[in-house]
């Protein structure tokens, strides 16, 4: 498999930024199966597997896309359930977003070919 | 019920425990940690979303299922970038496991697949009337084949692991004479290549005693493993506990 060039988003990451801020602009944060949900929903597809889900988490927390942590035991424990570990877009995957997005919408500066 | 204590969801949740602490053995135990207590989140979140909007539990098992298995390479992916960042010593260790493993796993396999095919031969054999009954020689490989293909779930668990090995020492030094044997009786080419190698018993047990040597050997070190290190750390399912950051 070709390696990808530095600061390309895989069309999963940019997927996971949109559904991120969305969910993160009413809630504050989002956990990984809210997520799951929220991508299945926008598409139609199946819950996005847990490998994959979590890998690419953990990819763009690393890179700085997502910043990520525990939630505190209490409301967990109030609502008798695990902690969630809870993400949250960052201005760089903001911005890496934004980027995507206008260069999406922008024309190719490619010139194309005249034909004689 | 509520699909949460639905021994289906039980079920498939335990084995997908099972799964993550079999990919995040031998990772750093922040890391390894970190992704166990993650997945336990995600299944109790998922069973919870399935209570509410009135899933089955055997739709919800399913469909944890497929997410698990559609993200086994994924994870297997994401468990190579993390043993980069293992000390390369600790990593030799964690890939000499793994070698061991696999070939213990392989020598099953093969007794089991050798049982099988004798069985095969002797059901034809008594279909097309070459045998008018099933020999005693004949016995032996099916029986010894069955042992291995009990032995071998038994591989899967860290905690019997040494003593399935162990097991399966036994049908492995056996498995290829007795075969031998059982094959004389159903086959014409195992007559011709038995009167032509008169050697091929000892040949046979040779083979059988270095692999079950094999068995012996990764029975006796996985004995000698601290039981912290074959039982990894324990899950964390819903109703059990509450994850750690």
């Amino acid at each position: 498999m070709p390696r990808r060039r530095p600061g390309v988003l895989l069309p999963l990451e940019l997927s996971i930024l949109d559904a991120g801020a969305t969910l993160q602009a009413a809630e504050g944060s989002f956990f990984g199966f809210a997520l799951a949900q929220a991508l299945a929903g926008r598409d139609g597809s199946a819950l996005l597997a847990h490998g994959t889900l979590y890998k690419a988490l953990n990819r763009m927390a690393v890179a700085g896309l997502l910043e990520a942590e525990w939630e505190a035991p209490e409301p967990a424990e109030a609502a008798g359930r695990p902690r969630r570990r809870l993400y949250r877009v960052t201005g760089a995957g903001e911005a890496a977003l934004r980027a995507a997005e206008r260069a999406a919408t922008t024309p190719s500066s490619v010139t194309r070919p005249v034909i004689a | 019920m509520s699909v949460e204590y639905s021994p289906q969801f039980h079920r498939v949740a335990r084995a997908v425990l099972r799964w993550t602490m079999t990919y995040t053995r031998g990772l750093d135990a922040s890391i390894a940690a970190g992704r166990q207590d993650e997945i336990a989140s995600d299944l109790h979140e998922h069973a919870a979303w399935a209570s509410e909007t009135g899933v089955a539990p055997r739709r919800l098992a399913w469909s944890i299922r497929l997410r698990a298995l559609r993200g086994v390479p994924a994870d297997l992916a994401w468990r190579s970038a993390m043993l980069q960042q293992v000390d390369p010593g600790v990593r030799l260790a964690l890939r000499a496991e793994a070698a061991l493993l696999t070939a213990v796993v392989m020598i099953g396999v093969l007794d089991a697949g050798l049982g099988g095919f004798v069985v095969f031969r002797l059901v034809r054999a008594l279909v097309i009337g070459d045998v008018q009954g099933i020999p005693d020689a004949a016995l032996g490989a099916p029986v010894l084949g069955l042992i291995a293909l009990l032995a071998l779930p038994a591989m899967a668990g860290p905690r019997q692991r040494a003593w399935a090995a162990l097991v399966l020492a036994v049908p492995t030094g056996l498995i290829f004479a007795a075969a031998g044997r059982a094959l004389y009786v159903v086959s014409a080419s195992a007559v011709l290549l038995v009167n032509r190698l008169p050697w091929w018993e000892p040949a046979t047990y040779a083979i059988g005693l270095a692999l079950a040597f094999v068995c012996v050997t990764a029975a006796i070190h996985w004995l000698h493993l601290p039981a912290r290190n074959r039982a990894g750390r324990a899950a964390i399912v819903h109703g059990e506990g509450v994850p750690r950051a």
